[in-house]
């Protein structure tokens, strides 16, 4: 899945692939189900589902870029907003949250969670742009280009 | 250079004697005690500390005081009028736009400028005039679900 909007393609990072090598993969909106059991504290349409789609966002701005802040153990590495990249609204699609309402089963907690779906379309996206199939975090430039090689 | 600057505070006439090049944004939040207005990065970069000069949005931290003198100026404390919160104020609370709030008066602001110059603004035109306000929680979706709400309250009302 590509996350695109306004026209330009949704990774940013410098060395990935812009919107001319991402021709042919069409935008698609986020839908996102998630299901923490019965919830106890928040309500179904009211914090949960206003919690939840902040989740996708912030992976969006983690995974390729600001968890670099954090390489070496506790030192941070970035403290500027010039290279700390966080998201900006034009790289947010539409994003529809269905809440599973799961009276029987116990609660099993919400909030950050969710966040980890947007790892699985970034590292998508990539491997459809690029072929190169990342399973580790942060999705770095290098970690692209090294999986690019892997490929040929 | 210690000098007298005089300008409009949320409707009211404010004298403050400090360094002129001194930041407003030090001057509301330690100088007058306004807190609502945010120093997120002091770079201009972050949008937490956008105040109203006149009905342009400006980022606090890098604006001068002396080059408010004479000016309009509004925080997000001057938006609220007897008690009644504006209606970008309300549209906030009602999409729950706001997460931790630290950028929240900054996108306020933000917004009021917009629609004070385009009450009508498409959702594109929403999301090109706040680009430069950051969220860290991720409440953009929901931000801008609020402006949309606040431009329809505000057709023919309170500006």
């Amino acid at each position: 899945m590509i996350a695109e909007d306004n026209g330009r393609a949704d990774l940013r990072t410098p060395d990935l692939p812009t919107s001319e090598d991402l021709a042919g993969v069409t935008r698609r909106d986020f839908l996102k189900v998630f299901g923490a059991g019965i919830t106890v504290f928040f309500t179904i349409d009211g914090l949960l589902a206003f919690q939840e789609p902040g989740r996708l966002p912030q992976g969006r701005g983690g995974y390729p870029t600001d968890f670099n802040a954090y390489l070496k153990g506790s030192q941070v590495l970035e403290t500027g907003f010039e290279t700390y990249e966080v998201p900006h609204f034009s790289w947010l699609p539409k994003i529809e949250t269905i809440i599973i309402d799961a009276k029987e089963l116990p609660a099993s907690g919400g909030g950050e969670p969710p966040i980890v779906g947007m790892g699985a379309v970034l590292a998508n996206a990539i491997f459809d742009a690029t072929g190169a199939r990342l399973y580790r975090l942060p999705m770095t430039p290098a970690r692209v280009l090294a999986g690019m090689k892997k490929t040929t | 250079m210690m000098q007298a600057v005089s300008f409009t505070l949320n409707g009211k006439p404010t004298r403050v004697t400090v360094d002129g090049e001194r930041k407003l944004l030090w001057v509301l939040r330690s100088d007058l005690g306004l807190t609502g207005t945010k120093f997120g990065c002091g770079a201009s970069l972050c949008g937490a500390c956008t105040v109203l000069v006149g009905r342009e949005a400006v980022r606090s931290c890098q604006t001068a005081v002396k080059d408010v003198a004479g000016r309009q100026v509004t925080t997000i404390e001057g938006l609220a009028r007897s008690g009644t919160l504006h209606p970008l104020q309300q549209a906030f609370v009602s999409h729950n736009a706001a997460q931790c709030g630290f950028c929240t008066s900054g996108m306020i602001l933000g917004a009021h400028a917009l629609l004070a110059k385009n009450p009508s603004p498409t959702e594109k035109q929403i999301i090109e005039h706040m680009e430069e306000n950051l969220c860290r929680c991720g409440s953009h979706v929901r931000i801008v679900a609020a402006i949309q709400d606040a431009a329809r309250q505000m057709k023919g009302g309170r500006s």
